[in-house]
Formats: C-alpha cells, structure tokens, sequence
C-alpha cells in the first residue's frame, strides 16, 4: 500500500500516476519533484519543491483532485499490470456447515492494459493477447490494491497496478462502462456489483 | 443450529489483540447497553481498516460472526484464521445465496452477526455509499439492527498505509434500529431508500453525506 494507490495525480502539477516510491518512506512525482509523506491522524503532507509543505487529510486532497483539470483522464498508453484469473472454486466448510465456494487464484500473470472503447486488452510481454468486452462484465470491484473484474459465464480476474492507482482504474472502467451503456441505449448504471444493474 | 460458543483458540487471539492494542494505542467503547447480550441482532458497521474486525472482535462483550470478501479465505491457511476468528466468505461480485442462508442460520440460532455496509474499507476514512443487498439482508432478517460507527482505526492504518501506528480508536454503539421483516421482494424494494437512510444517518459523523446533525 502506498500514498499513490490513494493519490492518484500528483497535487502539485496535476500529472497522472506519478507517485513514486522515494527514500524514508515518502513518494515523490516522477514530474515536479513534489514530495509526500504520512503525518499523524493519516493525514498526507504535500511539500512541492520551493513551497511551504501542506497536510491535509486523503479526503481533502481527494476532492481538490476532483475538481482539478488533470492532464489525462482518458489512457492511451498501456499500463503495466500483474493479472491473476481464478477459474476454479472450492468448497468452503466450517464447524460442519458448508459456507460457500471460493475462488482459487492462477499464478500471476504481468503484462499491459489497454482501455478501450467497449473492452479492455491484455497482452502479456510474449505477446499472448486477451480481450475483455466491456459488456461482457457483469461486476466491477475494488479490493484492496486490485481492481476485480467478473466476465459473464467466466472467471474473476483481478488486476493489480504496480506503477498505478486502483482507484484511478475503477473510476477508468465505471466511467468507460457509462457511457457505453449510455451510446447503446442501455440505461444508467446504479451499482457495479454485486452486479452491474441498469436504470 | 446450535450455538458455537467461543472457542479457546478465539479466546486467546482475542487476549493478544486486546494485549498488543493496549501497548500500541487506546481504545474508547460506547453505547455496550445497545448491544444486546443474547439473541439475534445484526451489528451493521462502518470500514476505515483492517483493525476494525480485531479491534470490535477483541473488544465486544459478545461473539460477532462477521460477514467477510470470499478472496480472503483464498488460501487454506488464511480460511482457517479466518475461519477461527467466526468470519464467514461472501462473494461481493455476483448475488450469494449461501452467504444469505448463513446469516439467517446464523440468527435462528441466536447469534449476532456483523456485516460493514459499506462492502469494502474506505480509501479516504470517509463514509461510503451502503450496499444495497445489505440493506435487503436486513429487511429480509427482520432482527434488531445495531449500527456500530468506528473512528480512529483509519488514523491508526488507512488502507493506503504501509503500517499500522498507534492511535485513539472509538466504537460507539448506537440504538439499535427495529425494522419490519419482509419476506417479499416487492415489500423490500419499496422501503429499500428509506431504509437506507436510516441506517447511514445512525453511521454517520460530521463530513459524512448522510450526517443530519
């Protein structure tokens, strides 16, 4: 866990998953040299280069994030990710009461992610390809630092972003999957999961 | 389904928690005279941290079977902690059936059970939108509802934290909410709003969207 998955634009400059780790437990933005830390009560201290530091709690700068114009909100390169699909379940038992199947995790897979329009592309570095058409979801979940994605009568595949922010890439495919639904006449969307349902 | 009673393995991981939290930060319980000590009840909480289920599990005068995200019982080992410590898995990304016919067991016996309406940790210490099938679970149940609202374990551990650090952590329980049991659909759906709003106002603090003051 780190101040990027939560931060996911740098405060001072407004560039896109720049948070990098940096010495004594801080992280620095690739770009302006902005540096961030944790300081009591979870609160983040921004200290941009030649500026006064700043503390503020994760919500504050979160909506400062919000209402900032950032650089950019819609990917055209692809991020570095580390897939894990669990294709197979096993039963789940407890003081004699069966209590559900659950997900078995495959080994972990790195490669690219592309958003597109109406899917998300996986390809790995031997060029193994794997698309996922964005109607093909039926639920879009956080969990932890890896965003969950299940595919209609497939597996749950979970990604995670080693140079980038989980938060930023729910609101990627939520706000991707709006307005998909949108073109096509299919309603707004209310939840994401447990599954996707329409107004 | 008889009552499980605490097992000394929970007992003891119970008493190390409760040791090491004592060293590490403080604790501060309100509102134990809500939580009623037998029967059913559902404790519906808020999710700032991984503490939040040792620290409630620690330090709740009564044994809490708390509904828990499947993917951590993943590994054998993890299911059997998780397992030890009375959770049971929920599959947040499709409806679960079995996660729903556990808690109603789990309330015909008599037990209570913790569920964090929110669904998942908040990223900010903020509190989030509910889920809706657990507002559906609780009008299903139709058990006292006991909204527990905890503060202090995201200053101690936000999810985006490397390491827990010591802090003042707060549990308050709040009057317990008596909602009607529904056992039709079309009941549920027209309460479902109202509903809701009932039980984040409880849950929520200042800076909260639901807050009413």
């Amino acid at each position: 866990m780190a101040i990027a998955d939560v931060l996911y634009a740098c405060i001072e400059c407004g560039r896109l998953e720049a948070l990098r780790p940096a010495d004594n437990g801080t992280e620095i933005c690739s770009r302006c040299g902005t540096r961030y830390r944790r300081v009591p009560y979870a609160r983040i201290q921004v200290e941009p280069p030649g500026k006064p530091a700043e503390a503020r709690s994760a919500g504050e700068w979160l909506d400062m994030l919000a209402a900032a114009s950032l650089e950019d909100l819609d990917p055209a390169r692809a991020e570095p990710v580390i897939v894990r699909i669990a294709d197979r379940r096993r039963p789940h038992w407890t003081r004699g009461h069966y209590l559900g199947r659950i997900e078995r995790f495959g080994p972990a897979i790195a490669g690219t992610l592309l958003l597109e329009r109406d899917r998300l592309v996986f390809e790995t570095a031997d060029h193994h390809r794997a698309e996922w058409p964005l109607l093909d979801l039926t639920a879009v979940q956080p969990s932890s630092r890896t965003l969950q994605l299940k595919l209609r009568n497939g597996p749950l595949v979970s990604i995670r972003f080693p140079e980038g922010s989980a938060v930023l890439w729910e609101m990627r495919v939520q706000t991707a999957l709006q307005d998909l639904y949108a073109d096509l006449g299919k309603g707004t969307i209310l939840e994401f999961q447990p599954r996707i349902v329409t107004r | 389904m008889k009552s499980p009673g605490r097992t000394a393995a929970y007992n003891t991981a119970r008493w190390i928690v409760r040791t090491l939290w004592r060293r590490f930060g403080t604790i501060e319980l309100n509102g134990l005279e809500h939580l009623p000590s037998a029967g059913p009840c559902i404790v519906v909480a808020n999710h700032q941290s991984y503490l939040d289920p040792l620290l409630l599990q620690a330090f709740a005068p009564r044994l809490m079977h708390a509904m828990a995200k499947s993917t951590q019982f993943a590994t054998p080992r993890m299911a059997r902690l998780m397992s030890l410590l009375y959770s049971f898995p929920v599959r947040r990304y499709e409806p679960d059936p079995v996660a729903v016919r556990t808690v109603l067991r789990l309330l015909a016996a008599g037990e209570a059970v913790m569920i964090y309406v929110e669904g998942e940790r908040s990223w900010d210490g903020r509190l989030q939108p509910p889920r809706r099938g657990t507002i559906r679970l609780l009008l299903k149940a139709g058990v006292p509802v006991i909204p527990c609202r905890i503060d202090g374990t995201y200053d101690a551990w936000p999810r985006w934290g490397r390491l827990a650090r010591g802090a003042h952590v707060h549990i308050a329980f709040k009057p317990a909410l008596i909602l009607p049991r529904l056992d039709h659909k079309p009941e549920r759906e027209a309460v479902l709003e109202s509903t809701t709003g009932r039980v984040m106002a409880a849950l929520s603090a200042p800076g909260d969207r639901w807050f009413a003051g």
